[in-house]
């Protein structure tokens, strides 16, 4: 049985980096606001790396639920207020996000998907280690955090 | 404003240096402060994340990480906490 799960934009790119589209797929129902199909299809026409994955998540949009809700500003806030709703887990790599959201919903970062790939034996240690390493696309500390941390998921 | 340093170089290096130089259009001094610069950056972000991994594994302390990263080691004080957090969560979830 598939675990339904929000994804918002930011967590979805970096899973994407991964290039385990059909683990993901194939393990989890999708879901993402309008706000996040929006951001996917802004980023998919830039020209770099995360373009070629925002490009490869759209090419089968039959593939996610979109559910509709109250459009925000931003769209972690509208994934907010469908987990709230639905009573169902976010996936973010958005730290301020978590912070301002971690005592109503339950919260992911897109390394524990691939903590529960590993956990379900869907990969190895060692793949789950190249994908945290694939995930860290940008010399950018803030960004590169959780990466660097989540290794210690995998010991 | 700027302090002058002065570094000693051997002759082969220096020589090696001069080609790229040349080859760029840019003086001694210059392309060397942009190739200081960048190994600034480059390795004091290798040490971030050194320092945030050790703090992880539990080898250095909260108070050795607020020492080494100041106002930044909140964030991954949050992270760590959370990525157990999700663990755990996670182990629950495939247990089921």
């Amino acid at each position: 049985m598939k675990n339904t799960f929000a994804f918002d934009t930011s967590a979805l790119i970096y899973l994407g980096h991964t290039g385990l589209f059909d683990l993901i797929f194939d393990n989890f129902e999708i879901i993402i606001s309008e706000g996040v199909l929006e951001e996917l299809r802004g980023i998919s026409k830039i020209d770099d790396e995360d373009g070629e994955v925002a490009k490869i998540w759209l090419a089968d949009p039959d593939r996610f639920k979109i559910k509709k809700c109250k459009r925000k500003e931003v769209a972690e806030d509208e994934l907010f207020l469908i987990c709230k709703e639905i009573g169902m887990p976010l996936v973010t790599d958005d730290i301020n996000a978590v912070k301002r959201f971690e005592d109503e919903i339950t919260c992911f970062f897109s390394v524990h998907v691939l903590y529960f790939a590993f956990k379900k034996d869907l990969i190895s240690k060692e793949s789950a280690l190249i994908s945290v390493e694939k995930m860290k696309t940008q010399r950018d500390w803030k960004r590169n955090i959780i990466a660097i941390t989540s290794k210690t998921l995998f010991t | 404003m700027s302090t002058q340093v002065n570094v000693r170089l051997n002759e082969h290096l220096l020589q090696e240096i001069d080609a790229i130089t040349k080859v760029l259009h840019v003086s001694r001094s210059e392309w060397l402060r942009n190739i200081i610069a960048h190994a600034v950056k480059e390795e004091t972000l290798n040490l971030k994340e050194a320092i945030a991994l050790e703090y992880a594994k539990g080898h250095i302390s909260e108070e050795e990480l607020n020492e080494l990263l100041g106002s930044e080691s909140e964030d991954v004080k949050f992270v760590v906490k959370h990525l157990k957090y999700g663990k755990e969560k996670i182990d629950r979830l495939v247990e089921k």
